[in-house]
């Protein structure tokens, strides 16, 4: 098999190719190429450049430097669209399809067949019959897409890319939702592909799947690329080294501020909210660090939501300071003393168009007003003053929008805004995605001074390294469940295996069910 | 400072004034072309005139910066001034107004229940109220006009404090108000914080709907305050009264700037706004332009104001 796609063309070759953001270089002079009716598979563990990677490829960004070169000609795509009617197409996680038209209407939207200027049904119904019969789908042209499970909207999807004769198609984690069976009817389309010389790159966390179905493997790390491998010449283990890089054995030796032998500050029991969190139990101690991991979509973040009461849980108990309490509401949640940090600030941190001294006393707006509801703005000013500096916040001035300033800077007011409630617990998710190195590590101190104070925080991220570096203890979190418990200390690789095969152990008892 | 800031502030700067950058210029133009236009009696005029659409337009200032829209409150106005009038053969005016802003309340509570709670997209649920309530007011009214006859009543439309009409009065002291609970309390900021992104004030732990129904109430109580100047102002009512008017309010709230998605604006503009519009009718028939013309002119205002808006929001 190795031989036969050493033999055939390169279809797309990436040379050298950067690109950076502000305070971050995503991709570092990346290398890559991918070979007609080839497999590859692009692995690498979060922020290490996989979706920046494709995103250069097909337009959505523009590269800083180097080349891309497509069926021998360099190229430089202005948007997706224009890369799709190339022939590149990209399936997202995310389903892209508009659920309220037809199979059919979906898979020729933006190029829809026409006699004399007309829509014509005929002849889209012959080519959607036409791409059925020679790939062998199933699917009622006239079905609303609303009506479809996710494996057949992914079905949908890649029919659209065929009907544009895509001869590369890009797969974001294609089987992140799906059961196993529906899984097994996308390997099969995707040989099919395969054996029509269509190109398919593979990105996904799913190791067992990596050696199931693809020919070569690429792994990023930090923007770089490590290394290309064959498939069928390397194994699991090799694969995670080149994921997780150089193991520090010894974490740094922090001393932590956990008290343990005091009662649990919060204690879950059984929480259960589907589709993502089945069934999680755990504690958090005063002053204790709590990180949690898991790969996207483990449920991390749902679980996150339900502690804060910003979705009500299906069942399950919950207790702060060994009381039970009914968190249906965020109002609930502040009133026990418990802050969300939430994954996505820009949309639901912070107000964007707000002054930042109006975004840091949003929450406890109380504590500056008289009655009846008078705010006073001098106490206000002088609050956010003192956090700005507590928390070395850059920017012009308080009464700046805050949607000017950088994401790291956000970051720390949204953080701003909830130590001013004086949270007993903090729940921090995702809290340095997308912000520099500098304000990455500002935001770790910022958690260990809390943890020293006697706060505790859950420390929710899906990048183990930096788990692993603020964290008393780590939780694993794999398919909506704990799947494993670490000390501090505990090596790097150890830890992703387990949020890795977490997953895979999930697949197995699937086969036995 | 960066030029991105710079420029930032530029923009901010002129989206805050171009509005009364764009008021004073008017007034100039308009008052070498028509001389009578600056004289004391023709802006007293201008005021008072303002007055109705004013007061309404405080309601809708609060409503739209919440993230919502009402296009009930011509009808309410209507159902209000109808009720000022007919509520006086039973019972003393200002218990008569008492019990008219109760009901301007009520209504805005509903809208607010129908939009928050029942999820129904403001502009459809108070598309629906309006059409009630006009059912409301020929219920009401049995289709007649209502006329009244009591000179406490009159003063609220037609008296004067010194040299100033009470309407004029009214307005300022309503729009000082609305300004310094639109700024300077809890509810104005959480009504800006909602419209400016809902789901972060949800999670900020804010009573999201019960402050977006408030919105609304503010937007019912001002729209049946203007029902009662209107009804003072002519002393009767016809079942027809004040259709249109919301559009005017609304027009008034976002050429004052008021962001027609939420989260943004300011009651003083708004008042300027809906001078603004009354100033273009005022010199139209100063200079004798056909009121067909003065449609067109208003509303390339409007286009023109939200136009400058939306362009640069959205190339950021």
């Amino acid at each position: 098999m190795s031989l036969d796609s050493l033999s055939s063309k390169t279809i797309l070759e990436v040379r050298k190719v950067s690109k950076s953001f502000p305070g971050v270089q995503a991709l570092d002079k990346v290398d890559m190429d991918i070979r007609e009716g080839e497999v590859h598979a692009l692995l690498g563990e979060n922020g290490s450049g996989k979706s920046t990677l494709t995103k250069c490829i097909v337009g959505a960004y523009q590269r800083d430097s180097g080349k891309i070169v497509y069926a021998g000609n360099e190229v430089s795509f202005s948007s997706p669209t224009e890369s799709f009617k190339q022939g590149i197409s990209v399936i997202y996680q995310e389903r892209s399809l508009i659920p309220k038209l037809s199979i059919e209407q979906n898979v020729f939207l933006g190029d829809e067949l026409l006699s004399s200027g007309f829509l014509s049904e005929n002849k889209m119904r012959k080519r959607f019959v036409e791409l059925c019969e020679s790939f062998g789908f199933d699917l009622p042209p006239e079905e609303k897409v609303f009506r479809l499970g996710v494996a057949q909207q992914k079905v949908v999807e890649i029919m659209k890319a065929l009907s544009r004769n895509s001869r590369v198609v890009i797969m974001d984690e294609p089987t992140a939702s799906l059961s196993k069976e529906e899984a097994d009817h996308l390997f099969n389309i995707i040989s099919q592909l395969k054996s029509r010389g269509i190109s398919i790159l593979y990105i996904t966390h799913i190791l067992d799947e990596v050696f199931r179905i693809t020919d070569r493997i690429t792994v990023l790390r930090d923007g770089k690329k490590i290394s290309t491998l064959d498939t069928p010449s390397t194994n699991k283990e090799e694969v995670v080294n080149l994921m997780v890089g150089e193991v520090f054995h010894d974490v740094e030796d922090i001393s932590s501020f956990a008290r343990y032998d005091h009662p649990a500050v919060l204690s879950l029991k059984n929480i259960k909210k589907l589709p993502r969190v089945k069934d999680i139990s755990f504690e958090v101690y005063p002053g204790e660090i709590l990180g949690i991991t898991g790969l996207t979509g483990s449920g991390k973040t749902e679980l996150a939501r339900a502690v804060f009461g910003a979705e009500r849980v299906d069942s399950g108990e919950i207790f702060v300071d060994g009381k039970q309490v009914q968190l249906g509401s965020p109002v609930d949640a502040i009133n026990s003393g418990i802050a969300l940090i939430p994954e996505d600030r820009k949309s639901d941190g912070l107000v964007l168009l707000f002054e930042v001294f109006k975004n840091i006393t949003l929450p406890a707006i109380d504590e500056f007003t008289i009655k009846p509801g008078i705010i006073i703005t001098r106490r206000e000013y002088r609050k956010a003053e003192d956090y700005r500096e507590r928390l070395n916040i850059r920017l012009a001035s308080i009464h700046q929008q805050t949607k000017f300033l950088s994401g790291g800077n956000q970051q720390k007011v949204v953080i701003a805004k909830w130590l001013l409630t004086n949270p007993k617990l903090l729940v921090m998710d995702e809290a340095t995605q997308g912000i520099d190195v500098k304000a990455k590590s500002e935001i770790y101190s910022i958690v260990r001074e809390l943890a020293e104070n006697g706060f505790s925080v859950i420390f929710i991220s899906s990048e183990v390294p930096e788990v692993q570096r603020v964290s008393d203890r780590i939780l694993v979190i794999a398919d909506g469940e704990i799947v494993g418990e670490f000390k501090r200390g505990a090596r790097q690789d150890e830890i992703l295996k387990k949020a890795l095969s977490g997953k895979q152990e999930q697949l197995d008892n699937q086969v036995v069910s | 400072m960066s030029r991105p800031a710079v420029k930032s502030k530029l923009a901010s700067f002129l989206g805050k004034y171009k509005i009364i950058i764009a008021f004073f210029v008017l007034a100039l133009v308009i008052s070498l072309m028509t001389p009578n236009f600056l004289s004391w009696r023709n802006i007293i005029n201008i005021f008072r005139q303002s007055s109705i659409i004013g007061i309404m337009a405080i309601g809708s200032t609060f409503v739209i910066i919440g993230g919502g829209f009402d296009i009930s409150v011509g009808s309410l106005l209507a159902l209000s001034a109808a009720m000022a009038v007919g509520l006086q053969s039973s019972m003393h005016w200002f218990l008569a107004v008492v019990v008219v802003l109760l009901v301007g309340a009520a209504f805005g509570a509903a809208n607010g229940f129908l939009s928050s709670k029942i999820h129904i997209p403001p502009i459809i649920a108070t598309l629906g109220t309006m059409t009630i309530i006009r059912g409301i007011v020929y219920m009401y009214t049995g289709g007649y006009p209502l006329y009244v006859d009591s000179e406490g009543f009159a003063f609220i439309g037609n008296g004067y404090v010194g040299p100033i009409p009470f309407p004029i009065i009214l307005l300022l002291v309503l729009v000082a108000l609305g300004q310094f609970v639109l700024v300077k309390t809890k509810f104005g900021r959480y009504s800006c914080a909602i419209g400016g992104n809902k789901e972060a004030a949800r999670l900020s732990g804010i009573k999201v709907d019960l402050y977006v129904t408030l919105t609304f109430v503010v937007g019912g109580l001002m729209a049946a305050m203007s029902g009662i100047v209107y009804a003072s102002r002519l002393l009767s009512v016809t079942p027809l009264a004040g259709q249109g008017y919301e559009l005017d309010a609304i027009a008034s709230a976002v050429i004052g700037g008021t962001s027609v998605s939420g989260g943004e604006g300011s009651v003083v503009r708004t008042l300027i706004g809906a001078l603004l519009l009354t100033m273009i009718t005022n010199a139209f028939n100063l200079i004798g332009i056909d009121l067909y013309v003065q449609y067109v002119f208003k509303g390339l205002v409007i286009l023109a104001a939200v136009g400058f808006d939306s362009f640069y929001k959205a190339r950021g």
